[in-house]
């Protein structure tokens, strides 16, 4: 009576499965668990970071150059370091970043080919209403993060090794100081994270413009300092030398690079608004 | 608080709509979460029971680390995991990343400890016994296993419902094999996690309310067959 | 006339972990005896009739069931012709009926012949109305009963007890006697493990007592009692 219970319970385990899987396409259950659609398309890894990914730019970038080419993007979004660690060991077939002078070791070291520079923002540094360092207003980064060191203001840190993290690092090293002490906080989390972090403690913090914009009505920070020369954020793409790794998807990373250099592209992330503000400008227009 | 009222209203409104996308997420966990499980356990079982049952040298040994991987956080399987499933992996001409399979290999990881060490324990608590007895009453070997079995089974099915509560809810995994590619690889938790370093509070809450859901509807489903009647 | 000799069992010597046991133990179970077993804690009772039962196997010596030995080709056999009777009851999860059928089913009986003799035993043990209900949620001597019903349901040959008293109330006390009585007056020999000296008196025909895995006496209870008193300290 009770084995009968237990039988039916596996058949129902099995029937939930292959019901599930039937409800998500018409692709085989292990064309779906090896990541198949089933459609006579090619996969193409992208490796980008989570700030491109969070602002919603790639869902807009992506079904055009799907349209038009056999490919299928699936987008793996993880930080600068980890993406050019992914292309290093072609576990991605095109990386779009933004740290150029890691990009450009990563294609000196030959482990990428056909570098572009597509777009680019700019970073932003967020600090509370009552600004405690008295930076509000200030153009210079390299006085802004000073002052926050000089007065020992909080100031959260990615810690990440990401695109914004080391441009962090490198704003520091130009300022001529080593920061460190208590008020100088490291997160090791991505930017949406710190940025709440940094809310809470009433920390500054520097932050591409794009999550600020995301996040600007859940927190309480604002901007304090905008415009320098410094905070002008690249983003590259760079397709993973197959010569190194045979197995990539080369050809597919060649046509996506050309793609996002091309007008339709171009004009997508020129249109491109989050709560009315354009977030990245194109460069190949 | 807006947070949590927001979630509630937003979990209310995508169940009932039944975004597409987030049926297609919610599919994915149960499909990978159920396949895991079902491995680790025609796996597990058998291994708890020959772990329980035999005495062989090492066993101390083998059931420190059985144990030892119960408390292995999620990213250190996938860690491990991902060395292996990468291109420049052992198993990386296979083309496990970023794939459901890829996965599915993991949580088969996470959940094969609590499978066997659960079983384990639940054989070797009652076995001598059961065993015992059932050779007084004048079972044959095999008939007495047969029995062990029969009575062990809702302690087993409890090892199993363990399980999958680990791997339906574990995210670090997932995100690091899966990669969170959409319409692919990604799940409630990884979701979630994305959700919420967008910054999307409610929703990703929305989405956990689904999770919850669903692993309270699964639970049910268990615990029915769990019961005993008396 | 001598009564015929049932089990006899010569120089058994048993070692758990390197620890003697069991050293040398000579015995014979007598067709319709009661023979009762006592000694303190750990001298060995419960293994010497897991040993004589075939429940578990001896690292010296051996057994002989009616003149045969018993050796690994037939102890299934054997095991099939004996009943226990356990110190403490462990009932399956399932229903009474199911339980006390259970012996049955080892032995491959007939769906009809089953029924039969689970329902005459029920009935002999005043536990019909029971059948149905889930062993499980019975009370403790309820399920005594149920257990007791398990064992006498095969017919067993020898019939091995193990502490009766622990853990049981006096009705299933009482009981667990009236059947000591019954099935020994049958011809069943009845080995029975006891701390309770008037029960090993008013019962037992014979009386072993043992120590530190030995046999230190085997006497009828008059002679155990008139000249053994100082032993009854230890139990």
């Amino acid at each position: 009576m009770r084995t009968k219970k237990m039988a039916i319970l596996v058949m129902v385990m099995v029937v939930v499965t292959v019901v599930a899987q039937t409800q998500v396409s018409e692709a085989g259950l292990l064309d779906i668990f090896r990541g198949d659609d089933g459609e006579e398309v090619e996969r193409l890894i992208l490796a980008t970071t989570t700030s491109t990914e969070n602002s919603g730019l790639l869902e807009q970038l992506i079904p055009a150059f799907e349209e038009k080419y056999s490919y299928r993007v699936d987008v793996v979004a993880v930080g600068t370091g980890r993406a050019l660690q992914h292309g290093r060991d072609g576990d991605a077939d095109v990386l779009m970043v933004h740290a150029k002078p890691a990009e450009l070791r990563f294609v000196e070291n030959g482990y990428g080919v056909n570098r572009k520079e597509i777009m680019y923002n700019d970073f932003v540094i967020l600090g509370p209403k009552n600004d405690p360092a008295n930076i509000k207003g200030t153009t210079d980064a390299l006085e802004a993060f000073r002052t926050i060191a000089e007065e020992e203001a909080t100031f959260i840190s990615r810690g990440d090794n990401s695109g914004t993290n080391k441009k962090e690092l490198g704003i520091w090293e130009e300022a001529g100081i080593d920061p460190s002490g208590e008020w100088y906080q490291e997160t090791g989390q991505g930017m949406g994270s710190s940025i709440t972090i940094a809310d809470q403690k009433d920390a500054y913090i520097l932050s591409d413009r794009g999550t600020y914009i995301a996040f600007r009505d859940k927190i309480d920070l604002e901007i304090v300092s905008e415009g320098d020369e410094v905070f002008y954020n690249l983003y590259g793409v760079i397709a993973v030398n197959s010569d190194k790794h045979p197995d990539v998807n080369f050809e597919g990373a060649q046509a996506f690079i050309d793609y996002l250099v091309s007008e339709k592209a171009q004009k997508i992330i020129r249109d491109y608004k989050m709560d009315g503000e354009r977030l990245f400008n194109p460069l190949k227009l | 608080m807006d947070y949590i009222l927001e979630g509630l209203s937003a979990a209310l409104r995508l169940l009932f709509n039944l975004n597409p996308e987030i049926r297609e997420i919610a599919l994915l966990s149960i499909m990978v979460s159920t396949s895991s499980t079902l491995i680790a356990s025609l796996l597990g079982i058998p291994l708890g029971f020959v772990v329980a049952h035999y005495d062989f040298q090492g066993k101390g040994i083998i059931i420190t680390i059985l144990n030892t991987l119960l408390s292995l956080p999620t990213v250190v399987v996938g860690l491990l995991v991902f060395s292996f499933i990468s291109n420049q992996g052992p198993l990386g001409n296979l083309e496990l990343l970023y794939t459901p399979l890829g996965i599915i290999m993991g949580q088969t990881i996470l959940a094969l400890p609590i499978v066997v060490t659960l079983s384990l324990n639940v054989i070797k608590e009652s076995e001598d016994k059961i065993i015992d007895t059932a050779l007084s009453l004048g079972a044959s070997k095999k008939q007495a296993m047969i029995l062990l079995f029969k009575e062990v089974r809702f302690g087993i099915l409890g090892a199993v419902i363990t399980a999958y509560g680990r791997v339906i809810g574990e995210v670090g995994l997932s995100m690091m094999v899966g990669g969170n590619i959409r319409r692919v690889t990604r799940t409630l938790t990884t979701a979630i996690a994305m959700e919420t370093s967008k910054g999307e509070f409610g929703f990703g809450l929305a989405l956990g309310i689904i999770l919850m859901t669903i692993a309270l509807a699964i639970n049910l489903v268990l615990h029915y067959f769990q019961e005993v009647r008396t | 006339m001598e009564k015929q000799i049932i089990l006899t069992v010569q120089n058994i010597v048993k070692y758990y972990d390197n620890q003697k046991v069991l050293n040398a133990i000579d015995l014979e179970v007598r067709a319709g005896t009661v023979l009762a077993l006592m000694g303190p804690n750990g001298s060995g009772k419960t293994t010497l009739i897991k040993i004589l039962s075939s429940l578990e196997e001896a690292d010296k010596g051996e057994v002989y069931y009616q003149g045969e030995l018993i050796n690994k080709e037939n102890s299934l056999n054997f095991r099939r012709q004996i009943g226990f009777i356990w110190q403490k009851t462990l009932l399956y999860n399932a229903s009474v009926y199911n339980n006390v059928a259970l012996g049955l089913q080892f032995r491959n009986y007939s769906e009809d012949k089953i029924k039969d003799k689970v329902d005459s035993t029920l009935d002999r043990l005043g536990i019909v109305d029971l059948k149905e209900r889930n062993a499980k949620s019975l009370s403790g001597g309820q399920q005594q009963k149920v257990s007791i019903a398990r064992t006498l349901v095969t017919d067993p040959q020898i019939i091995f007890i193990d502490e009766p008293n622990t853990s049981l109330d006096l009705e299933s006390i009482e009981l667990v006697e009236k059947i000591i009585k019954e099935e020994s007056q049958a011809g069943v020999p009845i080995v029975l493990i006891t701390h309770n000296f008037y029960q090993a008196k008013n019962l037992g025909d014979e009386i072993i007592f043992m120590k530190e895995g030995e046999k230190v006496t085997h006497e009828t209870p008059a002679e155990f009692f008139e000249q053994r008193e100082e032993l009854l300290r230890y139990v």
